[in-house]
């Protein structure tokens, strides 16, 4: 009987051996996800993760990730009240106390508030707020708390009084960064607006930027932790992709093929790009907005009319800025036709790759400046046009 | 022969009550897996194939994008084909020992056209053409394996 089980056991270890030794030895990937900024973060690391010290690495890496997400969403995100954010928000006016991270975020809005001429503009806060796109319209629970609040923010369109009335409240030049014995502030200008007896303040909203921001800085771990195979994802709108460990024929070693979300089916993508240690963004009309009386009203909001941008331009994607420009960038080349974005790029993004979905009557047109090599139309009712109108 | 051996050969004999069901549970596992391959569910598409040699992948074919993607450089010729591709993979660096694998696009099977690996060329005779399908060449320590998920591809919007 004894002799039977050894043997049966030394059956089992071998079946066993067989089942998982061929893998032991090969490139493993690990991917982790993490919930901030209103979205889902996806790390996707590759590595030789049977040798301890790189798991070890990896476990070290995961923990200082989440420590930073958290760090990063407790100062900037709107939905926490305690955050600096929120606190220059509710302020009247005056210096606002802020830490390192909200410092950094700030500087780099700034950055490309100026690089984008100021179509990307922090300082727009009020108006994503009234026209239904802040965090706090997508809770289950949402309940109207503000003056100019709907009950149902998709049917009805807010007043033309809020409208016009807080255009005195974005100017994102106004406020003031400063750094007195060691403290970072930033100063709140001194502008207001009253409006049936309620007085309305500046408001700043990072949304735009910060999950680029996060991007780069995660990249920056990464790579300080010796890993170099992987992507970050930040919900899809602001990708880092580091190198692919694996070579797609016809492409450059290591680069991935990514895809972009394809505008008239978000369940496929319209486009594939090669690429490896980039970041890409998109952005589109096609991602959180609603449709009244004809008219769909996007999250992007523009810069001249204060109302959310009406365009046929579906979808915009910008490789080879960092995240965090790529992030800001898209958005404000939303509002721009078709000429002005392929002069924008030409003029001030050197040979940054931008591609964009234009729709023409029924007709889906790719405009893009990448080379042929570097692509694959994924849709094939989609027109490639190249780079000119 | 004393009667204290003849004690011991007895409890030594193959069939007592605890050997017979641990031979019973092996042949039920041995069943099970039997039936689990046979009625397996071979709806699932063949999204694409993995091949390996001596336990490293050499390549890896995706039939949606009709892409492939290389580990290596070294080990095979790849050749198109009217109906799809003809890949020849080296068991050995002075390229003597070889398999050719036959990628049928449109009928999305897998099979071997050829191989020098032994008489018998037991390997000749198999395909794939559904998911969780797999040939080995055991001479030429070749494996190919379906592969159930797409090409990885991040994606940005």
């Amino acid at each position: 009987m004894k002799k039977t089980i050894i043997i049966f056991l030394i059956m089992l270890i071998c079946l066993t051996t067989l089942l998982t030794g061929c893998n032991v030895f090969k490139q493993g990937k690990q991917f982790v996800s993490y919930s901030y900024f209103d979205t889902v973060t996806t790390l996707a690391l590759y590595g030789f993760f049977y040798d301890g010290e790189m798991n070890e690495k990896a476990e070290k890496l995961w923990a200082e990730v989440k420590i930073y997400l958290e760090n990063l969403d407790k100062s900037v995100s709107i939905n926490r009240s305690e955050s600096d954010v929120s606190r220059f928000n509710t302020a009247e006016s005056g210096d606002i106390e802020i830490n390192d991270y909200t410092y950094e975020v700030f500087k780099n809005a700034q950055y490309v508030y100026n690089l984008s001429k100021g179509a990307y503009n922090p300082a727009m806060g009020i108006y994503i707020d009234l026209w239904g796109f802040s965090p706090r319209f997508r809770n289950e629970d949402y309940v109207p708390t503000k003056a100019y609040d709907r009950e149902n923010y998709t049917e009805k369109l807010p007043d033309e009084k809020y409208v016009n009335g807080f255009k005195s409240l974005v100017d994102f030049d106004k406020i003031i960064i400063k750094e007195v014995d060691g403290k970072k502030y930033l100063v709140k200008p001194d502008i207001s607006v009253e409006i049936d007896g309620i007085k309305y303040t500046m408001q700043l909203d990072f949304g735009g930027i910060v999950k680029g921001y996060a991007a780069d800085t995660i990249e920056n771990l990464i790579k300080i932790s010796g890993f170099d195979y992987g992507y970050i994802s930040m919900g899809g709108s602001s990708l880092r992709v580091l190198k692919n460990t694996k070579k797609i024929a016809n492409a450059v070693e290591n680069d991935w093929e990514i895809g972009i979300v394809d505008p008239s089916n978000t369940n496929s993508k319209y486009i594939a790009i090669y690429a490896q240690d980039k970041a890409i963004s998109t952005s589109g009309s096609y991602e959180n907005f609603f449709a009244l009386n004809d008219r769909t009203y996007s999250h992007i909001i523009d810069n001249d009319t204060f109302e959310p941008i009406e365009t046929n331009v579906c979808s915009v994607s910008v490789i080879g800025l960092t995240a965090c420009e790529s992030d800001a960038i898209t958005t404000a080349l939303c509002s721009m036709t078709p000429a002005e974005i392929i002069a924008f790029t030409d003029n001030y993004l050197g040979d940054v790759i931008v591609s964009f979905v234009y729709l023409n009557g029924k007709n889906y047109e790719i405009y893009s400046n990448v080379t042929d090599e570097k692509y694959i139309v994924k849709n094939e009712n989609f027109t490639f046009k190249g780079w000119t109108i | 022969m004393s009667l204290a051996l003849i004690n011991k050969e007895k409890r030594n004999k193959p069939f007592r009550m605890g050997d017979i069901a641990i031979y019973m549970i092996i042949v039920c596992l041995i069943a099970v897996l039997f039936l689990v391959f046979i009625f397996r569910d071979k709806s699932s598409v063949l999204k694409g194939i993995e091949i390996i040699s001596d336990e490293n992948t050499v390549l890896e074919y995706y039939f949606d994008d009709d892409k492939f993607i290389y580990m290596t450089n070294d080990g095979f010729i790849l050749t198109e084909t009217y109906s799809g591709y003809e890949i020849t993979v080296y068991a050995d660096k002075g390229k003597t020992e070889y398999n050719i694998i036959v990628i049928d696009r449109q009928k999305r099977i897998i099979s071997l056209k050829d191989a020098n690996c032994s008489i018998g060329k037991d390997c000749v005779s198999m395909v794939i053409d559904a998911d969780d399908d797999v040939i080995v060449c055991v001479p030429h320590r070749l494996k190919i394996k379906s592969l159930s998920k797409g090409i990885e591809s991040p994606v940005s919007g």
